[in-house]
């Protein structure tokens, strides 16, 4: 199985077949997000799943599901997809739900509802709520060793002071443990996804940024990408072509404040910046450019005489030190250059890629795309 | 212990007790959205970039006119006041609330609460 959480999945390589998978976030941050939307993932890949959540009703299941545009009930409805109840026992009140652990304080209970239904992934929502019932870990770490010969496991697990010896012997038996934590940047606080540890694979220490998108679901996500380059390049255009949604602050065919689209491509998801063009609005650049993450840099082919602009705008971007793609706009005009000579005229390092497109007829810019988000990975 | 963006968040709630504020958000200088307490249907990541871009704008125009720092920016919109007012050097507070608002009551209510803002964030 893949987590469908891009970077990841291309670093971690397929997960094996009875494995279990612990995913820790920090207080704060709802597991529950990530573990159905992996769960999404597998269904879409014809696994079939179970899903055991024993800190909320199954209905809160389904409705954090349907906020992230996700929709489970066609799988429930085609036995894809069991949502087994074990928080209405825990409650002592009563449940409507299919399949229910009347009593969830025996773990054999829990094991023989699973084996009614079978499946080829379990997810229990959550472990730690689970340390809490029991009041210890050692019986939680027998029941993900029964249910590991079966299916592959992954539990979900809220990161709250436990101590510190109880944290490692879960940790030490699990095969793979990803944490979910924020990170404080200049003014914003991300989230990003740390692998701790993977069993199947050896790895190098990396982070995925991530965000729950409502809707969306989870996305690999960069919070600014900036577009800048010279009056008429086709920022904008490119900015359009780029969105899946997107206004522009435009008056008399100009952008006078800013272009905004949300990008969702391959996995990947960014807000997009796309600044005017213009000296005049110089003073803006600055608050537009601040704290993004990669610049695309976009200038008209056919206007070599711009290029000093576009040079000074990456300059006042401060676009230098970050990832950078130029886009050679606008080659269906006749006297365009190619993007060897674009590249070359510009001067700028080796390693900035420039690709040829046309932004009104979305010609190139996937390229564009896949020449960025491989910059984004690194 | 609370982080930053709890403390935050719990500024904005205290906004949403007083009458007429329908929403409200911290929003970075440079449009990113740092916390926010709106309308769902609100697409509260495009607000931040256009509120801070608005900022920004008015921002340069005092400095053009030489007539010293801007206070605050209010947008008298068909069904809506906007206000964004400074919140230290980093970030912005920006109130929307229905236009039969006491804009009086809303300006004291918002510097009450930038200044724990302005703490919580730390410039
Ligand atoms: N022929 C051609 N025209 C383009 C292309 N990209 C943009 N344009 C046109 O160039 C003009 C300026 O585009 P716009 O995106 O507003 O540029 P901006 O000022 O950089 O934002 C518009 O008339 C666009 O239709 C392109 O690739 N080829
Ligand atoms: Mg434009």
């Amino acid at each position: 199985m893949r987590t469908g959480i891009r970077i990841l999945d291309d670093k971690i390589g397929e997960i094996p077949d009875n494995v279990a998978v612990l995913l820790s976030t920090s207080p704060g941050i709802d597991p529950a997000s990530f573990g159905i939307n992996i769960m999404d993932t597998a269904l879409k890949n014809n696994s079939k799943c179970v899903y055991i959540v024993n800190n909320k009703p199954a209905s809160a299941v389904r409705r954090e599901a349907s906020t992230m545009g996700l929709d489970l009930s066609r799988y429930e409805s085609n036995n894809l997809l069991y949502i087994i109840d074990a928080f209405s026992g825990y409650m002592g009140i009563h449940s409507d739900e299919k399949h229910v652990v009347e009593n969830p304080f025996e773990t054999k209970n829990i094991l023989d509802e699973v084996k009614k239904v079978q499946g080829d992934i379990i997810f229990i929502d959550s472990a730690s709520s689970y340390i809490d019932m029991k009041e210890e870990v050692e019986e939680l770490l027998r029941m993900i060793e029964t249910l590991k010969k079966k299916m592959t496991v992954v539990a979900l697990f809220s990161a709250w002071e436990y101590e510190k010896e109880i944290v490692k012997s879960i940790k030490n038996n699990f095969d793979a443990v990803l944490n979910i934590k924020p990170v404080e940047e200049v003014t914003i606080v991300r989230q990003f996804l740390f692998p701790e540890k993977i069993g199947w694979k050896k790895i190098k220490p990396f982070a995925v940024p991530v965000k729950v998108l409502k809707p969306g679901g989870v996305k690999v996500y960069f919070p600014k990408i900036l577009v800048t380059g010279p009056y008429n390049a086709g920022k904008s255009s490119i900015v359009k072509s780029l969105s899946n949604k997107v206004v522009s602050v435009d008056r008399m065919g100009t952008t006078v404040a800013l272009d905004h689209g949300y990008m969702d491509y391959k996995g990947f998801a960014a807000d997009i910046y796309g600044t005017p063009g213009q000296e005049d609005f110089d003073p803006i650049l600055q608050y537009l450019a601040d704290e993004a993450v990669a610049v695309i840099l976009v200038v008209d082919s056919a206007k070599p005489e711009t290029f000093i602009r576009a040079k000074d705008m990456l300059s006042k971007t401060k676009a230098y030190g970050l990832p950078i793609v130029v886009a050679a706009n606008k080659q269906d005009m006749g006297n365009a250059l190619s993007a060897e000579d674009v590249k070359r005229k510009l001067g700028l390092p080796g390693d900035v890629p420039v690709c040829p497109t046309v932004a009104t007829e979305k010609k190139g810019v996937e390229l564009l795309l896949d020449e960025l988000t491989e910059r984004l990975m690194r | 212990m609370e982080t930053k963006s709890e403390k935050l968040l719990s500024e904005l709630k205290k906004l949403a007790n007083v009458g007429n504020i329908e929403g409200s958000a911290v929003v970075a200088r440079n449009g990113l959205m740092i916390a926010s307490d709106l309308p769902r249907d609100v697409d509260e990541r495009r607000l931040g970039a256009m509120s801070a871009t608005m900022m920004g704008a008015v921002e340069t125009a005092a400095i053009t006119l030489n007539k010293g720092t801007i206070k605050r920016v209010t947008a008298e919109i068909e069904k809506a006041i906007l206000v964004a007012m400074g919140a230290g050097k980093k970030a912005i507070l920006v109130v929307s609330a229905s236009p039969n608002a006491n804009l009086g009551m809303l300006m004291v209510e918002m510097e009450e609460r930038v200044k724990n803002i302005r703490e919580i964030i730390g410039v």
